[in-house]
């Protein structure tokens, strides 16, 4: 290829006219690409993370609430309610993480699955 | 028997105290520096032909390469390239640290809370600022979506905050946990086979598929840890 180049250097329009196409490629493959080796390995890395999420949510609420009431002297309303909230937390990212939203906070992310990656950069 | 939870203990190599902290270099210090001269070596030494039809040993590394690409160029878009060294960084790194580990001997460093916690906290940290810097105030209707009933806010902002906070913590806790869960499992099956004689063939076979599966959980895990480094990347850049 180097040398086919050497020999006959092409026009700059040549060349631009061939970037272009280039990265239209790259970008519509991205868009398509089938999740070929990785199809199993994001289910099960799905289920695991579920049961983290749970207990993550839990854990830091808990500690949130605890550590504002040592700061509050408010002992014990706020580890309640940060436990709460904390298990709320952890229920809805687990929900994301297995229903496929993600991590991503907020969601509004419309139909998002495989055609992700020119869909995630919409907004 | 060594108990087994012993392979986790921390031995000093290099004893060193700054200030009243203690700054050995400890047994994982060591095997994380084997790791970052593994890692190095793998991908100068492969592509160091760079020829166009790739050997064997060029080929993984292209491979480790192009996978991440593509991982940063799906859930991040094209703004995402810029992030890629990071991403390919810490895989590789993370990869290393738990595949080595699966060979006798070696330190799992990344069955220490504080490793994984350490690089967890630096991502949460980064991309925080990332997103502040990029969006400034409009970086926290992150945690108010627009479109959601006003009368919900009281409710759902502190449940998203926590949800972010918990980032850190869960990103962390999945590496470590799974690294240290595996490790115990397999010393304590280990030491099944000794302690029942000829009848330990059983709990033998069964370690031989625990191995196999503990490699796949190592591989996984390094692909989970990039994998949700993008998908914070992401929440930082766009926003949605």
């Amino acid at each position: 290829m180097a040398k086919d180049d050497q020999n006959n250097p092409p026009s700059l329009d040549d060349l631009d006219a061939r970037l272009r196409a280039a990265r239209d490629g790259a970008e519509r493959s991205s868009g398509k690409r089938p999740p070929d080796k990785s199809a199993a390995s994001p289910l099960v890395g799905m289920a695991m993370r579920a049961g983290v999420e749970l207990v993550a949510g839990v854990g830091v609420g808990t500690a949130a609430g605890y550590g504002l009431d040592k700061w509050l002297d408010t002992s014990p309303w706020l580890l309640i309610v940060f436990f709460l909230v904390g298990a709320a937390a952890g229920m809805l990212n687990a929900y994301r993480a297995v229903s496929g939203i993600g991590m991503a906070l907020g969601y509004r992310r419309g139909t998002d699955d495989d055609a992700s990656g020119n869909g995630r950069g919409g907004e | 028997m060594a108990s087994p939870v012993e392979q986790f203990k921390l031995k000093p190599l290099l004893p060193l105290e700054v200030g009243g902290l203690d700054l050995s270099y400890t047994t994982s210090a060591l095997w994380m520096t084997i790791t970052v001269i593994g890692v190095t070596a793998f991908l100068t030494l492969s592509m160091r032909g760079g020829r166009l039809v790739p050997g064997r040993w060029q080929s993984m590394a292209e491979m480790s390469y192009e996978f991440i690409a593509g991982m940063v160029r799906e859930n991040v878009g094209n703004e995402g390239r810029q992030y890629f060294p990071l991403v390919l960084t810490l895989f590789l790194f993370i990869l290393f640290g738990n595949l080595m580990g699966m060979i006798p001997y070696p330190y799992t460093f990344t069955s220490q809370i504080i490793v994984t916690f350490a690089m967890a906290f630096a991502i949460f940290i980064g991309v925080t600022i990332l997103g502040l810097v990029k969006h400034g105030l409009h970086f926290f209707t992150l945690f108010f979506p627009s479109g959601t009933p006003i009368a919900l806010a009281p409710v759902l902002i502190p449940i998203e905050v926590i949800s972010y906070f918990v980032r850190p913590v869960s990103l962390s806790v999945r590496l470590f946990a799974n690294m240290m869960a595996g490790h115990t499992m397999m010393k304590v099956f280990g030491g099944f086979v000794v302690a029942l004689g000829i009848f330990g063939v059983a709990p033998m076979v069964l370690i031989v598929a625990l191995t196999g599966f503990e490699i796949l959980v190592a591989v996984l895990q390094a692909y989970v840890f990039a994998m949700l480094t993008c998908m914070y990347l992401n929440d930082a850049i766009h926003l949605h």
